[in-house]
Parts: C-alpha cells; structure tokens; sequence
C-alpha cells in the first residue's frame, strides 16, 4: 500500500520550498518569500547575465502597481543577493534589474553631464484633491495617488511634521529620453522602455539598456571614477537611511541588500583593476549635484573642499579658504566657449599664452600635433576665485608650482555635432587626492581683431584709478565683454563678488552697475544705440580697483571668462606689474613744471629726494593690450582708433609731448547726469586723450583740426593749436589733454617713486588776462585728478601776474620823470639806427633805393578828429624805468619768460656777470617770450620779459605755399626708411592743409643727429621754405638788437643798476630756448659762418647799426663774434623743449632772480614813424626803441598812429630788416620774390588795419567793453613782419 | 455560517469563472441562509466569461424568484439557499478620448510644463508606444500596472460622478449601490474577490479594491462615511495561472490596438511578481485578512487547443474560457472565508493554500479537501454537490432535458412523474421554471447542442484533473447519449455507500428514490416558502437522505 501523498494546489514551486500541506484545510504558506522566490518559471532567452533577447521590462507587467518598475528593482536587489547563483525566471530577470541598476549608477558617475535629473511632485497640476481635480487620470496626481500606504515614504522628509507632504519623483533623462528615477526603495530604477544607441561602457550595445560597466570595457580613469561613485554611494547610504527613521516600521527601508550589492561591486571592480594589470584603484568620485535632498545625500558628491590660491584641501581650517563644490567650477554643459584668435604664430607656439596678460584655455588641436587653439576659461567665477593668482598654473603655465591641479582642453574642430572643446580639469588635494571634471563644450564664434586695453600697467594698493578701453563693449550685439574688478584690500586680491558668488560685473545694459560704496566705476564712454550706425564700438571704464577679468559673452549668453594676469615679480615684459604686495612706499614729493605749448608741451619735476631736476622723462607705453598686440610699428603702418582713443602707445620724453588732443565723439559719451556736454568734455579721458602718435591716418586739416579717417571708425578729429584757442569747446580740450596727459604724468612718476605735489605752469607774458585767468581755472581744475591713493591734491599754484597784468591804471612805470621828457628817446635812437656796422656788408635802409611815401589813409592824417577825442594822456618813455625788484616767488606759476630765465641761471647755466646782457628767446609755435637778465642791485635781475606772437609755426605753416616741401619729405621718409600714412603709404592725403602736420610727422621721426641732413636738404630741394627760416629768424634777431638797444639804455639810466654795470657796454649773449629753437639751426646747418653772420648783422642792425651797436654792446671776441648766439646749445639739444619746464621745476631760490614788481612787460615800439597825441592834442614821434604799451595799440589809429614823416619810408625799421634779409635770401637760396614786390609789401603795409583786424586785438577790445582792461601790446616791428610774411613772402614762395 | 454581511466580487475573465463555481456551491446550498451581494467587476463589458456569470446569477435568481419576490429568500439546506444580489460595473473606455491611456490622461493637453511632467513620469512606468497605447476595450492585457492604476481610479471616477449626479452611467449606479451596502455592513463586511494574479484586470484590481472602495465611499458620503480596514474583513484569490492560450504572432501584435496581448507563457513570471508585490505592499497587507493562493502546479491543458482562430483571444464576448477546479477551489476559499470564524485579527494578510492527494502526477480530491474536515463539512458539500448533480441528471439526462429544449422535457417531465407518483403540489410550477431549472441544470451539467456534447461547469471541472479522482464515479460524466439516458442518477459517487438505496428486484435507484420523495418532505428549518422553494427543498431533502452522508 503506497503512502498516500499531498500536494499543494499551488503555483510550482522549487520542490525545496513546496509547502507541505495539511489535509483538506487551508494551510498558512510558510516563508512566503522563499516561496515566492522559488516559483518554477519557464525558461526565457536570456543571455548569462540574465540580459533577455526580448524587451522583459514589458513582460513583467504582473506587478499591479503602477509603481512596478519602481519595485522590481527593490526585488531584485533583495533576491539576487548572490550574484553568482544560478536563476531563472524572475531572478533571472532580476539579475538584469541589477545590471540595468549599476549601469545607471555609472552613467551618473561617468556622463552625468548628459543626465538631466527633474523633480516631479506626485499632485495634480491645478493643486487640486482626488475630489475636486479636473482630471483625475492626470498622471503625476493618480500616480501619486496610488502610492498608497506608501506615500509617506515617497515625500520629502525633511518637511515639518505639520507641512503638506507631496510624493516626489526625480526622473532622470539621458539627452532628453526618460532613463530612470529615485526610489526610496532602490534608490534609483530604470524607466520601463529607454534605448541608448551610443558605445559607451555602461550601455549595452545589444538592446541599449544600461549594464554593469564592468562586462563592457572601461579604461582606468573611468574605474577610478566609478569606484570613487560606488564607495561616496556606500559612505552616504546609512545618511540617506536616517532620513527614513521617521516613517512607520513597515515602511522603513532597508538598505543592506543594496550595501551588500555595492560592497560586491567593488570587489568586482578590484578583480577588474588587477585583470587588466592595472594599478591600485585610485578613487576619484566625479562632482555632480543633479539630485535635491533627499537623494543629493546618496548621489551629490558635494564633498566640500577648500581652496585658497589654488590649494584645495578637505580642511575647513586652510588659511583663505573657499569652500567649494567641484563641479560647480567649471561652466554648464550647455555654455558656447569663445575661440580667440591671435594669429598663425600663436597657433603653432605652445607658450604662447606665457607672456599674454590674458589668462585663457589653450587646446591642442585633435588630430593636429602642436597646433594651439586659444579659448575663454570655461571656469566659474568661483573658480576664479579659488585659485586666484595660480590660475597660471591651472592652465599649464607654470609646471614647477606645488599647485598641481590642471585645466587642460582638446579642440575638436571636425566634431560631427559641430566643434567643440573637451575640458578636463583634474582637481588635486593637499593630500593627493585627485578628482577629475569633464565637460565637452560647444566652441561658439570667435573673437578676433578686437582688442580690450588696459591702463596703467601695474596695480597698486596707493593707486585707484585704472582704465580699460574695449573694443567688445558689454552691450554689443555680438561678443561682449563684461569686466569685473579684483579688492587690492582683500587679501588674494579676489575678485569682487555679490552675495549670490556672482561677480559684480561694472555694467550692464549699457549702464554701470550699482556697486557698494568702496568701489567706484563708471563708463566713460560707450557704446550705446547713438552710435549703433558706427561699426567700430568701443567703451572705456575706469574704477577705483583694479580690473580682474572680462565675462565674455555672445548675445547675452556666456560664454567663459578671462582673467588678467598681473605679475608680481615684475619680470615679464608684456603683463601688467602686481605691485599690491609691495610694502607701501613713500612717494618722494614731485613738484612739476608744465608748459603747455601751441604745438609742444613739456613737463620737468623737481625732486627733493634727489635734488635735482628731472628732465629726460619718457612717458612709457603703459597699456596692457589683452587680446592683441601693443607692438605697433607706426612707421609702417598708420595708428589704429585704439592708439588714438586711449592712453597712448607711443612712448615719449616729456619735451616732445604733441599738444594735440584726440576727441571722441561726443555721441560716445556717456552723459548720465545729463550734464553740458563742454563739461563732460572737460574730464580728463572723457574729453580725449594727448595725441602722441607718429602716423595718424590724416585725411586733411582744417581750423585746428585735424581730420583723420580710420578703416574702421571713420571719421575722428585730433584738435591743435588750442593753447590761444578763446572757442569754449576748446577750453574744454585744453582741460581734457591736461588732465588725461597729467595722469600719464602721475603713472610715470609713480613708477619713479615720486608723486606731484605742487604744479607750476607757464604762460607768454603777452597773455591777456582772460586767458591767463582761463588757464589758470583749467590747471586748477585738474588739481584733483590724482590717482595716489593718499587724498591729496595737486597744489596747482597761481600765476604770479594775473592781478595786474595790462593794468592801464596802474601808476607810470617810468618813474617819476615827467612823462613829456622825452627828447633823449628819440636823439638816440635817430642816430644810432644810421651807424654804419663794424666794417661788414649790410647798410640801412637806404638799401631799398627810396621807397615812396606811402599814402596817407583818409582820417589817419586828420589831426583835428583826433584832437576832439577825450583827453588820452598816452606816456611814453619819459624816465629812467623803476623796476623794484622782488626774488622770484617759489610759489607761483611763472611767465615762459621768467621760467626759461630761473632754467638758464640754474643747472650750470649762465652766471650772468656785471658785463653781461642775456637775451634769452624761448620760441614756440606760435609765441616767442623773450627774457633778459643783466646784474641790477641785489644779483641777477630779470629786467625785461615780454613775448610776440611770432615763433616757429611761421615756417611750419608756410610749408602750405611750399611747392617743394613734399619731395622732401619723400626723401627723408626714403632715408629713413619710414612710412606715413596720406605721405608715402596709402591713399595721398599731402596737400596744402595738410602740409604742416606732415611736416612734423617727418621732424617727429628725425634722430637729432637727423636734424642737420635734413635742413641741408630743405635748403637744396626746397630753398623757398630756407627763404621762410631766414626771415623768420632774422626777424626775431633783428628785434632781439633793437631790444638789446633798449635794454641798454634802460640800465643805464636805472637806478637800480649797479655803478659797474653801467659802466661797461655788455657782452651780449644770446639764448634760444623752446622746441622752435630749432629753427635758428636751418641756416647754420648750411652755413655756419654766414648764418653766425646773418644773425649778426641782423642784431646789429635792430641795435640801430654798427656806430650804434659799439656803444650799446661790447664784442664777445672781436672780430669773430660780436655776439654769442646760441651759446648754451647743448648737443643735440638735449634740453630742447625742457628749458620753460625746468626753469618751471626747479625752485627759485636755487639760484636767486630777481624780478620789477610791477611786472610791467617793456615792449618797444620797434619803428619810426610812429606818433603820439598828448592829452592836449600835441603830437610827438617816437623813436623806435621807444617803449610800445597797451594803452597804445588800444588808441592806435587815434592817438597813436603811423605817421610818417614826408619823404620818410613807410616803416623803415622793417624794411632794413628786410633789406638784408632780402639780399641773403636771394643770393644764398634764390629767393624769387622781387624787390618790387617788395615794395609794393612796404608800401602796403597799413600797419595800423592790420592790428585792428588782429583776431587778438578785437579780443582786448570785447575785453574792455566788459570792463575789463585791454590787454594786447605787441612791438610794431614784429606786427609789421608778420603782414609782410603773409602777404609777400609766403604768397612769394607759392609762385 | 457567520452573521458578518457577505459580498462577493469576480474580477476579470478568471474571476467571472470563479464566481461561477461560487454561484454554483450556492446553487448546490453551500451559503445557506445568505443573502450575498456579487459584483461583476471588469474593464470589458462584452467579455463572455462575464456575461456568462451574469447569466447564471440572473438565472439563478430567476429560479429563486417567484412572483414579485425578485431573487427569492435567503433558505437553508436546500438547493438555491443564498439569495444572489448581482451588481455590474466596468470601466468604460468606449467613449471617445478614452480609447487609451495617453488619452485618457489628457497626456497632451495642459499647459507645456503640465504635459512635460506628466509624459517625464508616464514614460518613467509606462511603455510609451505600447502600454500607453493601446486601446482598454478589451481590459488591460495583463499590463496590471496599468490597470492598477485605470481601476482604483475609475472607481473612484464613478464616485465622483454620482456626487455630481451628471449623467450617471449605470454601471454606476450599480456600484454605487453595492458599496452602499458595503458601507452600511460597515465592520460586519466580509468581502471576498476572486480574480487571478497573472492575468489583466482581475491582477490589476485585487491590490486596489479595498482601496478603491474606501476612497469610493469618502467620495461618495462626502467624507462621512469610510472604511475601517481592521474591522470591515477582504479576503481573496490569488489565482495563480492555471491554463494557458495560444501564443499571439507577430503579425497581431503589429497593430496599436493589439500591440499589448496577454501571453501566457509570461503567466508564471507574471504570477511570481504580483506575490512579491503582495507580500511586500503595505496596503495589501493591511487591506486584506485572507489571501487563498491557489494555484495549478503541474502542467494546464490549453483553452484553445482545437480552436481554429488563429489569433489569441484577447477578451470581448469570444472569451468564454473552461472552468476550472482551481475555480471551483477559489469559490471553497470564498467559502472558508464566508464561514470561518477566527483568524481576523492579524496585523497583516495570511497567506493560505491547500494541498491535495496527489499521486500519479495527478491530483485526486475528495469532499473533504474542498471544504475541509470539520464538522461534516466535507460531507455536507459532498452531499450537496452529489444532489444537485443527481438532480442534474434526473432533469437533464433522465428527463432528457440535454437532448431537448421542449418545455415537457427535463423538470417538467420530472414534476409530471412526481404528479403520477401522488406528489401533485408542484404542478403548478409553471414550465418557465422549469425550464429556467433546466437551463441552469445544463450550465452545471451538461447538455447536448444538437449532437454535440457540451459540458457544464461540473464536467469541465471534473475533466481538468482527468484522470484524477473527482469525487464522482467517472461514469457519472459520460458524454455519450444513451449512457446518459440511461444513467443510475442513484450511483454517482464512487463510494458505494453514498449510493442511493436500491428499491427491490424490479425497482431501480431512481424509483426508490421517488419513493422516498413521498417519505420526507421540506420543513421549516429550510425557510422555503414558495412552491418552487419548496419543491427544491423537498428534493433536496429526498437526495440528501438518499445519499446517507447525514444520517
């Protein structure tokens, strides 16, 4: 009999776990789960790792929960706990659960680049409840619902135990298709139906799910990577459990199947390292923070380290230390890297970027060895701020630094999705630890040919004002950069950031931003829509701290950083100086002297450290150019807008400043305050910059200004010649160059240890009042443009004649002498002007065969009308002068006269003896001051200074009628080997107008050594500009004798003059000082001896002729030289220029000068003929070394008037000046003009219309209408000249 | 039997067939004096196993009714004892933007960032191109975590509307009243589901019913009223596979409509992950006291193995499936739990199976292992079934009601017999009834389509564990004619001794049992009232003294 046997009516079951039974009752089925496991499944295709050949996701819909595949996972995670084990059927599937559930884990940890991770919240969208919401299939609400029991488990437990909880979700897609999701279960689960068609080591290429790594092939980093993934992923899995500890029991998870899984897997991953002979696993968890609590807990690797100047540490206590996240230190995925060009060169030098100021990413080229390609630093502002100075060596730079972390990159200009660039940035802990970012990036367009500039070259704790000029303006359409500033009060001079770690970009929308009250920025100029016809853009910032980096970005889309590179140690050439950890520095007081010419300025200090003055200053290129090069060779090509715009490139001593300015257009300007545009204008930088460079592209020239025409910006004007300029907008210039050159000034100094303190300037003395009152407004005005961080200004002193000069009611200068006492006057002079000289060639007048009287024009001879007028009591010289002499005052700006005379007294100069008469000429463009010393009671007296208004821009601009002038400049540039833009490169722009500029174009590029040649080559190619030099000069040597006259005279009869003195006709020596000095080397450059003798008997002739000049002046070495012209010339006329500006600098009490303190100019009238109408109508000629003042040339025409006598020439001092000018120039340079035309010159002459239609004296008039006191006096002689020249010689050289 | 309030709920095509067993032990008077409210409950409202149970209970409640008395009484010990309640309701998914769940769920509609999260998460569970596909008409494909999903939320869809009271559909109404009076037995509920765990709806819907419900109720009572599920008692089926189907080929599958099919030979696979998710949901565990795994461990006969169709049914009113024994085991598990008393007060769902001779790689069952043991238990059900399969065949097979369909035929013919043996008093059942009678007796038993023998719910149960023992003498289930004519209705156990007495020489089974119908009648105890009542009571009691199981 067979024992009788039960089976359970149960699902098969392995016969181990088949329940057994109890008969005919319903039985508890004991370990259900083991039960369970072991259900008998038919055999499905699957492959060995339980992968099946059909889709088994769709197969296993038997879970009834719509959360199914949710829980599969935590099934397979509990039952497939032995991984070696044989399965089938559902483990089997399970199995492919896991491989799918490490994949995914290793897709975080090796492309979570391309993972987007997105919370969804299990609720109805119109926040509704199962009762009321619209749709109640709506998926995210009824998915949420049938949760269930578990929805607690599902919602964010950190919420309050009072909050809403609302189940949660964090899908994860790969490239934008659903992949997986957290599970407070598994942790993460794959999605039912994904497919990844990409080879990558965690899918598998046979259905494209994702598969354990380790069956496909890894290379060693991505072990590392993953290895470090699992094990952050175990170290945080008891954290993550915790979280749960709230929730009922049942619903606890437990999470040691899925410790055990990881534990397992990292064995296998050791077993994978040793069977491939790799080394020791180096852990290296990649930095992602896709995943919001809970789950960032398991998933972040938000391991906070610290950096500090590049060093990252794990330890909160590193000195400096940033704490930090490492994946948020490289730019999101989605960021377009710009690509900056710089050229072939760079492409194919690796160390390209080592003398760049600009920190950027070099990459190597894929698949083109040693080919470089240069991008903006894919780097977030934190990082910046991390490694700070050491970005350097993040990017490679510096290989030797203990910072060993590394930015690297590999350009993939051929990527089928287009190009890109493939960044690594491989972080290393103090302790060795690596940790390793990849990004692949989109490469956006490229920058190239834009340039963004800096200004100064260094930064400094004393310093704060620093200036960027962009050609990428920050609201540009296209590529914009964005500056942001650096803290030189923070220790790592980090880069100044806002609350959120965002740097405090300076602008935006075309406005500067708001930034807190220590820092100050602005937008000088910009970029806005006034000028969006203009396509050349560009904006200039300042800011009290420096620039740290530019945010570049593409149409508002950035697109990576850049950061200045400041050198500390001072040693590379092409990096701005990092000064900011230099001990502060005592700046040796400067005390500057300025001179401010028409055509030149120059500037001298004197330092008390070393006592001395300090000349031979060159205003360095103190531009930091960015992304190009500052190396522009202007002789070969022409400057570009940012050398005309910005501080400028060109580098120059402080004596050859161009007094030019280049504006910008006012449309550029940013006007926030809406101020008047003159004032705007005013502002140093804003109102332009001194123009220094040597090949502009002119396009012509017209009132003052020159009109250039760049490629790109089109038209730009430089203004010059503004120093007379009485227009209102050039007030503005003149006070905008000033400032914008004294900050080149300051810049300069500081370099040399030295900051201004106080600041002389000089004037001609022939200055009105106004102007001078003018100028003094315009220096004070710039007294507090000083960028030394100490709040002091500039001390700008007042010029020492603007309470009285041209005061017509000042009591008599002549003394006490009865002003009707002037008989000796005229003796003199009418004697001394007919003596025959010391046996050389020239006569008087009588030269010109006799000229006939000129006409008298109607109402000048009418004596009646001029004696109805009011009385006018005109004095002339009546007495001996009291000149009341006073030390020269240390503390006032000075006349170009007197500062030139305390320059020639001092630094080895002229002792001046009793013997001696110094006649000392500073010739400018458009003034020559004229200063005398002799020995008066008290030492070295300045007894004379006055100016005229005729000086070297007479030959300059004579250079217009020249016809020949341009093949010599041809030639010269050919020597030279130069090329100027309009002259001998590019489209001609030489004409008349232009003629001038070109002119000092060519003399700018001239060596001293030059100079000789090329007036030897004016004189053979083009003798009519040699004609212009002599007369020019002669002219001003004829005058220096006819003041040397009446110098003479005026010591004698002084009071104030020392018995020796007046004893002894004095030697006479000659000084020309200022950058037209140049002018009296033409001729000697010929003709040594007949220059020295031209000039000579030029001076003879203005003293009144040999007979005269024996009386008057002792020979300095008869025969040979009567005169010492010239006689201070240093080689190569090193001080030239610096004369006005050292004798500015250098203190007065050096060597002692004494000055009237009246300062009453002497003037003389300089020609016969000339008469004055006393108070009750008498007339009296004047002789010609009579004194000539305001109140004269104010009544000219009525009480003071040409009237020569009958039969007497026109103006006969003029014409025996031109009588041997005449001679000399036609017979030594073929002067083609003729005596006729000469004549009829004379015989033209109407000096008294001429001086009435003188812009200047219509200006002392309008002066006087407003009260104000005339102000114009000017020798008549020179008058005289100067119509002549325009009408006969100028119009001569043109035939 | 318990004084608990009984509900009975068949889900899908497996639990309709369940519930036909079920309906069957009643009809044979396993539920004395119950009054049981049945709910049809599926996704597929042409489905045939589910109109067939529809049939059925209509029919039996036709053969318990009388006169206005629609459903009769509840009675005891006798044939028809539970009064059936039937309630219908599906969802419906013919109307249009319900054809599927993407439009269902309104996948495209909303705002941009509504549809993103909902297609992030839709695609997160649910196959995109398929599962969020396919048409619902024929219930949900054994895709049960779709129907999970589509049932709870269509219950409570209802819910809603009925408190809107907007077009209410209804199989609404139905449900609605259903679960009143589950809300109105409140902890005196017994709820018992049959469905299986491998197929569609009835695995989809097991896990969410008493959720469904509970959250129905909420809805419905406007939060007044609920659920407590440590009082109100679920019990149910967890019905693993037990038969398969043909295969679908490639070629049906291309279609959207037809892209997800139920293969059956996933079932077991199916099957081991729904255990798992039950034994590890927490709502299951604390929805249900009882859950009766039943399953079928060796080898199932395939439904369609002479069908013809190429194509595998995938529901709708072609899906009329055999039954089964496991069926038959699930209406005794809803039986054990109708009827027991102990093993309520669990913290969470026992898990309960049974086990049965097996020998020969076949299963041989008794009486006693379908009801158990205790307290005659087996014998009662063995003598039960044994009468109203004797009845069956009195009025089928003696009375040739499987071989004709005229009124004279089968219970009539009998009742006239009755009135020539002197037992004139139920003549006046009227020959509707008797017929009705007959029907049901053919849907138990057998009958005969034109030649063609068609097996009942006790001969497709019996044969699926053919060549095992079934109680029954294997002649009791001939298919053959003259056999069946000729058939000793008084000899269908195998044991001997439950024979019916024989009546002499020249007098068989069936005469001596006639003779016995005049020696006992149905009395009080039986709560019959009416003719027919009486006239079922009365032969029951005359089979049930024939049998000797009580005596």
């Amino acid at each position: 009999m067979s024992e009788k046997t039960i089976k359970a009516l149960a699902i098969k079951v392995k016969s181990k776990s088949e329940p057994p039974g109890v008969e005919y009752k319903w039985d508890k089925i004991p370990q259900i789960e083991v039960f369970t496991k072991d259900i008998v499944i038919p055999e499905i295709a699957a492959d060995k790792d339980g992968t099946s050949k059909v889709n088994i996701g769709t197969i296993v819909s038997g879970m009834p929960t719509v959360f199914a595949r949710a829980n599969l996972f935590k099934g397979a995670i509990d039952n497939v706990t032995d991984k070696a084990a044989e399965a089938s059927g559902l483990m089997l599937f399970y199995k492919s659960l896991l491989n799918e559930w490490r994949g995914l884990i290793a897709c975080l940890a090796l492309n979570y680049k391309d993972l987007n991770v997105e919370r969804i919240y299990l609720q109805y969208s119109d926040g509704k409840d199962l009762m009321t919401t619209e749709n109640v299939y709506e998926p995210i609400g009824a998915f949420g619902n049938v949760l269930f029991e578990r929805k607690p488990l599902w919602c964010d437990q950190g919420l309050s135990s009072n909050s809403e909880k609302i189940p949660f979700i964090d899908v994860i897609s790969y490239k934008n298709e659903v992949v997986g999701g957290t599970s407070p279960d598994s942790l993460l689960f794959t999605s039912v139906s994904y497919e990844i068609n990409e080879k990558l080591p965690f899918v598998n290429i046979g259905n494209g799910k994702f598969i354990d790594p380790l069956k496909s092939e890894l290379q060693p980093l991505e072990l590392n990577i993953l290895y470090g993934y699992v094990k952050l992923i175990i170290k945080n899995l008891d954290k993550f459990r915790k979280n749960f500890d709230n929730v009922e029991d049942f619903l606890r998870p437990n999470y040691s199947n899925i410790n055990g899984n990881l534990q397992d897997w990292l064995k296998e991953m050791d077993e994978y390292a040793v069977s491939k002979n790799w080394p020791k696993i180096n852990e290296q968890p990649p930095e992602l923070t896709s995943f919001k609590y809970p789950f960032g807990i398991l998933f972040n690797n938000s391991t906070e380290l610290f950096g500090s100047e590049g060093t990252i540490s794990t330890d909160a206590s590193l000195s400096g230390g940033i704490p930090f996240d490492p994946k948020n230190l490289l730019l999101p995925e989605t960021t377009e890297i710009a690509q900056i060009r710089f050229g072939p060169d760079a492409e194919k030098n690796p160390n390209f970027l080592v003398d760049r100021p600009l920190m950027l990413l070099k990459a190597e080229t894929k698949d083109m060895s040693n080919t470089y390609a240069y991008f903006t630093l894919p780097l977030t502002p934190l990082a910046l701020n991390i490694f700070g100075a050491t970005l350097n060596v993040l990017v490679g730079m510096d290989q030797n630094s203990a910072i060993k972390s590394r930015l690297s990159a590999i350009y993939d200009p051929n990527d089928s999705d287009g190009e890109k660039l493939i960044v690594k940035l491989n972080l290393v802990t103090q302790d060795g630890n690596n940790k390793t970012i990849d990004i692949k990036y989109n490469v956006g367009r490229e920058i190239k040919g834009q340039d963004i500039l800096l200004w100064p070259n260094f930064i400094s704790k004393q310093w704060n004002r620093y200036f960027m000029y962009s050609e990428i303006p920050h609201n540009d359409t296209g590529f914009q950069a964005t500056p942001f500033i650096g803290d030189t009060n923070e220790s790592y001079f980090r880069i100044v950031m806002n609350d959120e770690g965002v740097p405090m970009y300076l602008s935006e929308n075309g406005k500067i931003n708001k930034l807190p009250e220590q820092y100050k920025a602005k937008i000088l100029i910009g970029s806005s829509i006034a000028v969006a016809d203009n396509r050349y853009k560009y904006e200039i910032y300042e800011s009290n701290q420096p620039f740290k980096g530019l945010k570049f970005s593409y149409a508002n889309k950035d697109c990576g950083f850049a950061i200045i590179r400041y050198d500390k140690l001072g040693t590379q050439n092409g990096l701005p100086k990092d000064k900011l950890s230099d001990p502060i520095k005592e700046l040796s007081p400067a005390f500057l002297g300025a001179d401010f010419g028409s055509t030149n300025t120059s500037i001298a200090y004197w330092s008390d450290t070393k006592q001395q003055v300090c000349d031979k200053i060159v205003l360095k290129n103190r531009r930091i150019s960015l992304l190009s090069s500052d190396l522009k060779n202007n002789d070969e090509r022409s400057a570009v807008e940012d050398e005309i715009f910005f501080f400028q490139n060109d580098e120059i001593t402080t004596n050859s400043i161009k007094s030019v300015l280049a504006i910008h257009d006012p449309k550029r300007i940013v006007n926030d305050s809406n101020s008047e545009l003159d004032s705007l204008t005013a502002k140093e930088i804003i109102g332009g910059f001194p123009c220094f460079e040597k090949n502009i592209p002119i396009e012509t020239a017209k009132d003052n200004r020159y009109i250039l025409n760049f490629n790109r910006v089109g038209i730009a004007e430089l203004v010059y010649n503004m120093k007379w300029s009485k227009q209102r907008s050039d007030k503005s210039n003149k006070t905008a160059y000033l400032g914008s050159l004294l900050l080149h000034i300051y810049a300069q100094l500081f370099e040399e240890d030295h900051e201004p303190v106080t600041l002389k300037w000089s004037y001609p003395s022939s200055m009105g009042k106004s102007l001078l009152s003018e100028y003094f407004e315009i220096w004070k005005s710039v007294s507090s443009i000083s960028p030394i961080n100490n709040g002091k200004n500039l001390e700008v002193y007042s010029p020492s004649d603007l309470s009285d000069l041209g005061d017509t009611s000042a009591p008599p200068s002549w003394g006490a002498s009865d002003s009707s006492a002037s008989a000796g006057w005229g003796a003199t002079d009418a004697n001394a002007s007919n003596t025959a000289g010391w046996g050389s060639s020239t006569d008087s007048v009588g030269g010109w065969g006799t000229a006939p009287a000129p006409a008298q024009a109607g109402g000048w001879g009418d004596d009646a009308s001029k004696k109805q007028k009011p009385a006018v009591d005109i004095q002339v010289d009546s007495g001996p002068l009291k000149f009341d002499f006073k030390e020269l005052s240390n503390t006032e700006s000075l006349t170009e006269a007197c500062a030139v005379a305390n320059y020639l007294v001092n630094d080895g100069g002229y002792s001046v003896k009793p013997d001696e008469l110094l006649l000392c000429f500073d010739i400018g463009g458009s003034t020559t001051d004229i200063s005398a010393l002799c020995q008066m009671e008290g030492g070295k007296a300045m007894i004379k200074q006055n100016s005229i208004r005729f000086a070297a821009q007479r030959i300059s601009h004579a250079t217009k009628f020249s016809p020949n002038f341009r093949s010599v400049l041809l030639k010269v540039c050919e020597r030279k080997n130069i090329k100027i833009e309009g002259l001998n490169n590019g489209p001609v722009k030489f004409n008349e107008n232009t003629a001038p500029f070109y002119f000092e174009q060519v003399i700018d590029r001239l060596n001293e050594a030059d100079f000789d040649d090329f007036y030897r080559l004016i004189a053979a190619e083009c003798k009519e500009m040699m004609s212009v030099n002599l007369y020019v000069t002669g002219l001003i040597m004829y005058y220096a004798g006819q003041l040397a006259f009446k110098l003479r005279n005026e010591i004698v009869r002084s009071e104030d003059a020392p018995p020796a003195v007046k004893a002894r006709a004095p030697k006479i020596n000659i000084a020309f000082a200022g950058k037209g000095a140049r002018i009296f080397d033409w001729f000697n450059a010929v003709n040594e001896k007949a220059a020295n003798d031209y000039y000579t008997q030029m001076f003879i002739r203005g003293v009144g002729g040999m007979e005269v000049a024996k009386q008057i002046i002792t020979p300095i070495n008869f025969p040979n030289t009567i005169i010492n012209i010239n006689a201070r010339k240093k080689e190569f006329n090193a001080d030239l220029k610096y004369e006005v500006s050292k004798g500015l600098a250098i203190p007065t009490y050096k060597e002692k000068i004494l000055v009237p303190k009246n300062k009453q100019a002497i003037e003389i009238l300089g020609e016969e003929g000339f008469c004055v109408y006393g108070a009750n109508g008498e007339m009296q000629y004047l002789n010609y070394g009579n004194s000539i003042t305001p109140e004269m040339m104010e009544n000219i025409g009525s009480y003071f008037m040409s009237s020569p006598q009958t039969g007497q020439p026109p103006c006969p001092k003029f014409m025996d000046f031109a009588d041997l000018y005449y001679k000399v120039a036609q017979s030594m340079f073929g002067l083609k003009i003729s005596s006729n035309d000469f004549l009829t010159g004379f015989n033209n002459m109407n000096i008294e219309s001429y001086i009435k239609n003188d812009p200047d004296y219509v200006e002392a008039q309008k002066r006087k209408g407003d009260q104000k006191k005339f102000d114009y006096v000017a020798p008549i002689i020179i008058l005289e000249g100067m119509k002549f020249f325009e009408d006969v010689i100028l119009k001569g050289i043109k035939l | 039997m318990a004084q608990d309030k009984l509900f009975v709920i068949a889900i899908g095509g497996t639990g309709m067939r369940c519930l036909e067993s079920f309906v069957h032990l009643s009809a044979i008077g396993m539920f004395d004096n119950q009054e049981i409210e049945v709910m049809t409950l599926d996704t597929d409202q042409t489905n045939g196993n589910k109109a067939k149970v529809e049939q059925l209970v209509s029919l039996y409640n036709r053969i318990k009714s009388s006169g206005n008395s629609n459903g009769g009484n509840p009675n005891a010990n006798t044939f028809f004892s539970a009064k059936l309640n039937l309630y219908r309701f599906y969802t419906d998914y013919s109307g249009t933007g319900r054809e599927n769940f993407r439009n269902l769920s309104h996948l495209a509609q909303g705002s941009p960032e509504q549809q993103h999260a909902n297609k992030l998460i839709s695609n997160l569970f649910l196959e995109k191109d398929s599962v969020q596909e396919f048409n619902l008409a024929h219930g949900y494909r054994a895709q049960t975590h779709l129907g999970s999903h589509l049932m709870y939320h269509g219950i409570v869809e209802a819910a809603r509307s009925l408190v809107e009271g907007k077009n209410v559909k209804a199989q609404e109404k139905e449900l609605d009243e259903f679960l009143g009076k589950l809300s109105k037995a409140g902890d005196q509920a017994r709820v018992f589901i049959f469905g299986s765990v491998f197929g569609g709806t009835g695995a989809s819907s097991i896990p969410v019913i008493p959720k469904a419900f509970q959250d129905f109720i909420k809805i419905r009572s406007q939060g007044k009223s609920n659920i407590d599920f440590t009082k109100t008692k679920f019990g149910s089926t967890l019905l693993t596979e037990y038969f398969s189907f043909k295969k679908p080929d490639a070629k049906q599958m291309s279609t959207k409509d037809d892209s997800i099919i139920a293969d059956s030979s996933f079932f077991p696979l199916n099957s081991q992950a729904a255990l798992q998710f039950y034994q590890n949901d927490p709502t299951v565990q604390q929805c249900y006291k009882t859950l009766y795994h039943i399953g079928w461990p060796i080898e199932s006969k395939p439904l369609d193995k002479e069908k013809k169709d190429d194509k595998t049914i995938t529901g709708g009113a072609n899906q009329k499936n055999p039954c089964h024994i496991t069926e038959l085991l699930c209406a005794c598990a809803a039986y054990d739990f109708f009827t027991k008393t102990t093993g309520f007060d669990v913290p969470k769902a026992e898990y309960l199976y049974k086990a049965v001779e097996f020998k020969d790689n076949t299963f041989n069952f008794n009486f006693n292992d379908f009801v158990g043991s205790e307290n005659k238990a087996g014998e009662t059900f063995a003598n039960r079934l044994g009468a109203f399969f004797s009845l069956a065949h009195i009025v089928l097979s003696i009375n040739s009601a499987a071989f004709s369909a005229d009124a004279e035929a089968g219970m009539k013919a009998f009742i006239t017999r009755l009135e020539k043996q002197k037992i004139p008093q139920y003549s006046t059942i009227s020959n509707e009834e008797c017929l009705e009678i007959n029907d049901y007796l053919k849907m138990f038993a057998y009958t005969f389509d034109g030649e063609r023998f068609a097996p009942g719910w006790l001969y497709q149960v019996r044969s699926t564990i053919s060549p095992g023992a079934f109680m029954f003498d294997n002649k009791s289930f001939t298919e053959i004619p003259k056999e069946l004519k000729d058939l000793d209705v008084g000899s269908l156990f195998n044991d001997a001794k439950n024979h019916w007495p024989k009546g002499g020489l020249l007098s068989d089974r069936f005469s001596k049992f006639i003779d016995t119908l005049l020696e006992v009648k149905y009395d009080n105890t039986q709560n019959v009232t009416t003719t027919k009542e009486q006239f079922l009571a009365h032969i029951y009691n005359a089979i049930t003294k024939s049998q000797g199981f009580l005596s």
